[in-house]
């Protein structure tokens, strides 16, 4: 077979004049990236066997060339001469290298699109208040100096805890307990949520929120208004990899019980994985949710085996993952190219048997129980029930093969042996070298890229590894906030330049583009307690148009997939979307009907309800949205700033324009009515969507 | 007509053995023009139509479908403990082509005995996703390709839609979405696409070049303050300013496929409401999940000459059968479900005339392990199916029933059986029966020819 390479040049103004020398290296082609030229610009290099489908398969967006998915083809480390190396295994094999520059953005602009990544969406004040944002220069120049000073003040803030929030406002008898989050009864508050006492719901007069909703009612409160909202925004990316959910569950009306749970990642946002996966392994609802709460040995002559369910979903969903990974987020493969399974169905079953033994905690009094059961105190031992013969863990050393695995068994036969043996297991995960890219990959994907380039998972798996980013952090393995520094301080997602890259960025996930509105535009509780009794800020039943609420995941595979691929251009480059898989032709109108509702008649608009009237602030849009080109303008601009920072494209930008303009008129009401069709129309944006 | 001509020109391109090539197609609204150019007849007359009921979370089929055999059900006893149900609750039925004859169907799915017995309805035994036909001795000495991810539920519903399970994901696509590609004649008139998703995005019906249209069962969502025949100034002005945003091309992937997608939905949205809306059911329907889904799709059939439908899949998922815990009633409650729904649709095809015109199966995660975790059972791998229609040659349980023991030549441990029935057998049989082309068959099911020769038997297991 004989190889032909090219190097291009095309004619397109986006296409370097010098195309990119080949030299011809055994059977690999080494391709020469251009050396760094300065400025603003990303540049692309594409390969094509035909010279009509081109496929990226390196870029550079001003810190040298490095690879990407799905390729991964080799790139020699950053400097002068830098090159690609493909294997040459098609009859020939063209190359090409584009680029295109981009617009600086504003201070503002910059800020805006940072917290569209890193909260439920910025205000104005978070805007106006971020740190540097007045500054003439370096705002958006590595380290990110600015960026790093509001994340270390967002760590400081202390946590808006929901158990909190909802045992100051339910039972007027409760006390403070040992468990300083077991907070007593603020009588201030009176009582705002039901709560249960053995078998009677002691309902509020006001019955909008019913025990089912009362927790997704203080989600919704925390998310929209709570002043630690980088730590608000995390804790909901980590409880989408550690799912339960009150689809398929009973007792879904035990509030205190799924605050407690949600609370977990609330504490330990910033804190360790370590202290996550504990916490997560004896949470009874936890325990219930994947059914290993009363997991029993086996029980030869009752013919009965231990539950596998947990085994299996703390491994695939929650630390390692089905395939063992590089570092840098790519298969690991063996000798023969194929990718190798970090464990098997053996695995499984002897893995069970380390999750049998733990039962629900006696019943007490102080906390919310229904009937008698205790779902609220971590679950105890039950040393009857445990498997106590000696259990082999994984071979994870690699994929060149079998190494003396290790075994555990507990020293004792009794309480704390057990509890050896749930915390060995635990650590052989979190020391596995799979959990910080598996991590890495599922935390960036929330946050703020769909397909993360290796060096990116690489950059916060090595956080988690080494517990810092930069510097910063505990120095200990598992440190989340290092986690959550290198994910938003990282190049790849403060780098202005990958607007070049049409593979940079996300769908934003549904609920969080509707709460970004209800915050943009400053949403109150209405101040009539006949119309919201409350005082919260609350959505309940949300599902409808969202297709995503808190505490609702159709299973505990989370409301998408992190592999999801919608057909069309995306699945063409072999690229994942994983917010796409809950947009269809239902969830995309009806989250858009959502925000007009929203913005025409609020909470109880959207909802139909009576009693949880919130509506947004449009006073300062209003006073911009006089009938004149400046009003428009002002208007436009504003509603960039909050909604599509720096994206917003001229000819959309136009269209709204004469959108708006076709209301004529400078009364309040027309006024009002420009606000109410811009706000509709970006709503429809790409721009404001997609983050990138 | 620039849609008519559009239209043309996509099936002039996308030929059923061409359909790897996707990127001819960027636009949704193209992708759901799966309907043919070619008017009338072709050879796809008169109407049929699939539903597909997903039961998500691997359904306990071998509490669907019992033995009644007494030494059998001895044995299920044995195996199952508490988990066993008493050979007196069961429906009976009988079944020629297994072991033994007498069988029994759970005590709450009385329908299911009734259309078996009437003929219309039919069982396939340990049906599972596999490459290439594997014995225990295969599976214990990897001496055989497997599904990559057994026994993980993402992975084997990803398997039982794309039917290429030694590929992890969806990248293969799934069979109902190939099955719209080859059959790209059928719907001439059609103005949706051929798949419709009752239950969301899923993989059974994208394909390479076509996504299923999706509606919820509380009716059509459209764009509010949308209206291209609006006499209001600022609806006028709002409308035109959406079809502007919509028509901009944007280089961004994520960006264009929301802008695409958001086009279509308004659009097909708008043609679907006019058509389906009005109509009303004369059986009435359980509000249940299933049921209310069910009587969406009934409307559906009633307006297929209006919206130029002559071939349909509809998709029906169904969530809450991974019962590790707890078994026994939560499937009383789901069967009930089930059970009510499919009678209600049985009456409503029976009114509509489209008994002989429609097919309902299930398809399921996987089977689940014959041994207890105490009151509830693991994820295992073969299990039992039904099929529903007119046509099916019913009274019947097709493959083989396995025998329900630990240790016994299908079971790889503590009761997860080996399936010996593959889903390429009981997919070809239904595509078959659809309209598939035998020659297309392997397109539509790529490990079909390591179990049969889908050219000269189609039918491998004989139910239609």
């Amino acid at each position: 077979m004989t190889t032909l390479c090219f190097g291009l040049v095309i004619g397109a103004a986006t296409i370097l004049a010098d195309p990119p020398e080949i030299t011809l290296n055994g059977s690999d082609a080494e391709v020469s990236l251009p050396d760094a030229t300065g400025g603003q610009s990303f540049r692309v290099l594409e390969r094509s066997e035909d010279f009509s489908n081109w496929e990226p398969v390196a870029r550079d967006y001003g810190n040298g060339w490095e690879n990407i998915f799905p390729f991964t083809l080799p790139v020699s480390p950053t400097g002068p001469g830098q090159f690609l190396t493909d294997a040459i295994n098609v009859d020939r094999r063209f190359y090409r290298v584009g680029q295109s520059s981009s617009n600086s953005l504003t201070n503002e602009h910059a800020a805006s699109r940072f917290l569209q990544q890193a909260t439920f969406g910025p205000t104005r004040a978070m805007i106006s208040s971020f740190p540097g944002v007045g500054s003439l220069s370096g705002f958006n120049d590595p380290p990110y100096t600015f960026y790093q000073q509001w994340i270390d003040a967002e760590i400081a803030k202390s946590p808006t805890l929901l158990r909190v929030f909802w045992r100051e406002r339910s039972d007027p008898s409760y006390v403070q307990g040992a468990d300083p989050y077991e907070v007593a009864h603020n009588a201030a508050h009176g009582q705002q949520f039901s709560y249960y006492v053995g078998t009677v719901a002691n309902k509020t007069p006001n019955n909008e929120i019913t025990p089912t909703h009362s927790k997704e009612a203080i989600w919704h409160h925390a998310a929209m208004t709570a002043d630690d909202a980088l730590r608000q925004r995390a804790a909901w990316a980590i409880s989408q990899t550690f799912v339960v959910s009150t689809v398929g569950m009973t007792q879904n009306d035990i509030g205190e019980s799924w605050l407690k749970y949600y609370d977990i990642f609330l504490r330990h946002t910033f804190g360790n994985f370590r202290d996550i996966i504990e916490e997560v392994t004896y949470s009874p609802l936890m325990g219930y949710y994947l059914s290993y709460q009363g997991n029993a040995k086996a029980n030869p002559s009752a013919g009965t085996f231990p539950d596998e369910n947990y085994a299996r979903e703390i491994m695939q969903l929650f630390t390692i993952g089905l395939w063992l990974l590089n570092q840098d987020g790519t298969l690991a493969l063996d000798g023969n190219g194929n990718p190798v399974p970090t464990y098997d169905n053996d695995d499984i079953f002897e893995i069970a048997k380390i999750f049998t033994g733990l039962r629900l905690e006696t019943t007490r009094t102080n906390i919310e129980i229904r009937g008698t059961s205790n779902r609220i105190d971590p679950m105890r031992t039950n040393i009857w029930l445990h498997d106590f013969t000696t259990k082999t863990l994984l071979d994870y050393d690699g994929p060149e093969g079998p190494l003396t695995r290790p075994t555990i068994v507990a020293a004792t036969q009794d309480d704390a042996g057990l509890r050896q043996e749930i915390g060995s297991f635990l650590d052989h995960l979190f020391n596995h070298p799979n959990t910080p890219p598996f991590l890495a990959r599922n935390l960036i994907q929330r946050m703020t890229a769909s397909n993360p380039s290796p060096n990116y998972i690489k950059a916060v798996a090595d956080a988690f590894t080494h517990g810092h980013y930069n510097g910063v952090g505990t120095m200990a393995r598992g440190d989340m906030s290092a986690v959550f520094r290198a994910i938003l301080l990282h190049p790849e997602a403060r780098e202005a330049t990958l607007s070049g890259d049409t593979a940079h960025g996300k769908l934003r996930e549904p609920l969080i583009r509707l709460l970004s509105y209800a915050r943009a535009f400053e949403i109150a509780p209405h101040s009539d307690p006949l119309e919201n009794p409350y005082g919260i800020v609350a959505f309940k039943n949300i599902a409808n148009e969202t297709a995503q609420e808190p505490f609702k995941s159709p299973s505990v595979f989370n409301y998408y997939l992190p592999g999801f691929q919608p057909t069309g251009s995306i699945l063409d480059r072999n690229l994942f979307a994983p917010e796409f898989q809950i947009h269809n032709d239902v969830t995309a109108l009806s989250l858009q009907n959502a925000i007009r509702e929203l913005t025409l008649s609020g909470i109880n608009g959207i909802l139909g309800t009576t009693k949880l009237e919130s509506n947004l602030d449009l006073t300062h849009e209003i006073s911009l949205a006089e009938d004149t080109v400046a009003g428009h303008d002002a208007l436009l601009d504003h509603l960039e700033l909050m909604l599509t920072p720096g994206r917003l494209s001229a000819t959309n930008r136009a269209t709204l324009f004469t959108a708006i303009d076709t209301i004529n008129g400078d009364t309040t009401e027309q006024r009002e009515d420009r606000v109410e069709m811009a706000l509709q129309l970006f709503g429809l944006l790409p721009e404001f969507n997609i983050i990138q | 007509m620039s849609e008519d001509i559009n239209r043309r020109k996509f099936i002039e391109q996308a030929s059923c053995a061409a359909v790897g090539t996707a990127s001819l197609f960027s636009t949704l609204l193209t992708l759901r023009m799966t309907a043919g150019a070619a008017s009338g007849g072709g050879p796809f007359a008169g109407y049929k139509a699939l539903v597909c009921l997903f039961l998500n979370g691997g359904n306990d089929s071998y509490n669907m479908l019992v033995p009644r055999d007494t030494a059998a059900h001895a044995e299920y006893s044995t195996v199952r403990t508490s988990l066993a149900l008493p050979s007196g609750s069961l429906l009976p039925i009988t079944s020629t082509g297994q072991d033994y004859t007498d069988f029994g169907i759970h005590p709450n799915l009385p329908i299911l005995q009734s259309l078996y017995n009437a003929g219309d309805a039919a069982f396939v035994a340990n049906v599972g996703t596999l490459v290439e036909p594997t014995s225990l001795g295969d599976y214990n000495a990897k001496a055989v390709q497997l599904p990559t991810g057994l026994f993980s539920h993402a992975d084997e519903q990803t398997h039982w839609q794309t039917l290429v399970p030694q590929t992890r994901g969806a990248g293969p696509k799934g069979w109902a979405g190939r099955m719209a590609e080859c059959m790209s004649q059928a719907n001439s008139m059609g103005s949706i696409g051929m798949n419709l998703s009752l239950s969301g995005n899923n993989i059974l019906q994208t394909g390479n070049s076509s996504v299923p249209y999706i509606t919820g069962p509380n009716g059509v969502t459209l764009l509010n303050g949308y209206d291209q025949a609006s006499g209001n100034a600022q609806t006028i002005a709002r409308t035109n300013a959406v079809d502007s945003i919509l028509s901009e091309t944007y280089k961004n992937l994520y960006q264009g496929t929301l802008s695409t997608s958001n086009r279509a939905s308004i659009d097909t949205g708008i043609e679907f409401n006019n058509a389906v809306t009005p109509l009303a059911t004369t059986e009435a329907f359980p509000s249940s999940q299933i049921g209310g889904r069910l009587e969406v799709i009934s409307k559906v059939m009633q307006a297929r000459t209006t919206l130029g439908m002559d071939r349909q899949i509809f998709f029906v998922e169904r969530g809450g059968w991974d019962h590790h815990s707890e078994l026994l009633q939560p499937q009383v409650d789901l069967f009930t479900e089930v059970n009510d729904a499919i009678t209600s649709f049985w009456a409503e095809m029976g009114h509509l005339g489209l008994q002989n015109d429609v097919v309902l199966y299930t398809i399921s995660d996987f089977g689940r392990t014959l041994t207890s975790n105490g009151s509830g059972s693991d994820h295992a791998w073969g299990g039992n199916h039904f099929v529903i229609g007119g046509d099916v040659n019913g009274g019947k349980i097709y493959g083989e029933y396995p025998v329900l023991a630990t240790g016994g030549p299908l079971d790889i441990g503590r009761g997860r059986l080996l399936p010996t029935t593959s889903v390429d057998a009981y997919g070809s049989e239904i595509a078959s029966w659809y309209g598939v082309p035998n020659t297309e068959l392997e397109t539509v099911f790529p490990n079909a020819t390591n179990f049969f020769n889908p050219v000269s038997t189609p039918n491998p297991l004989g139910i239609f």
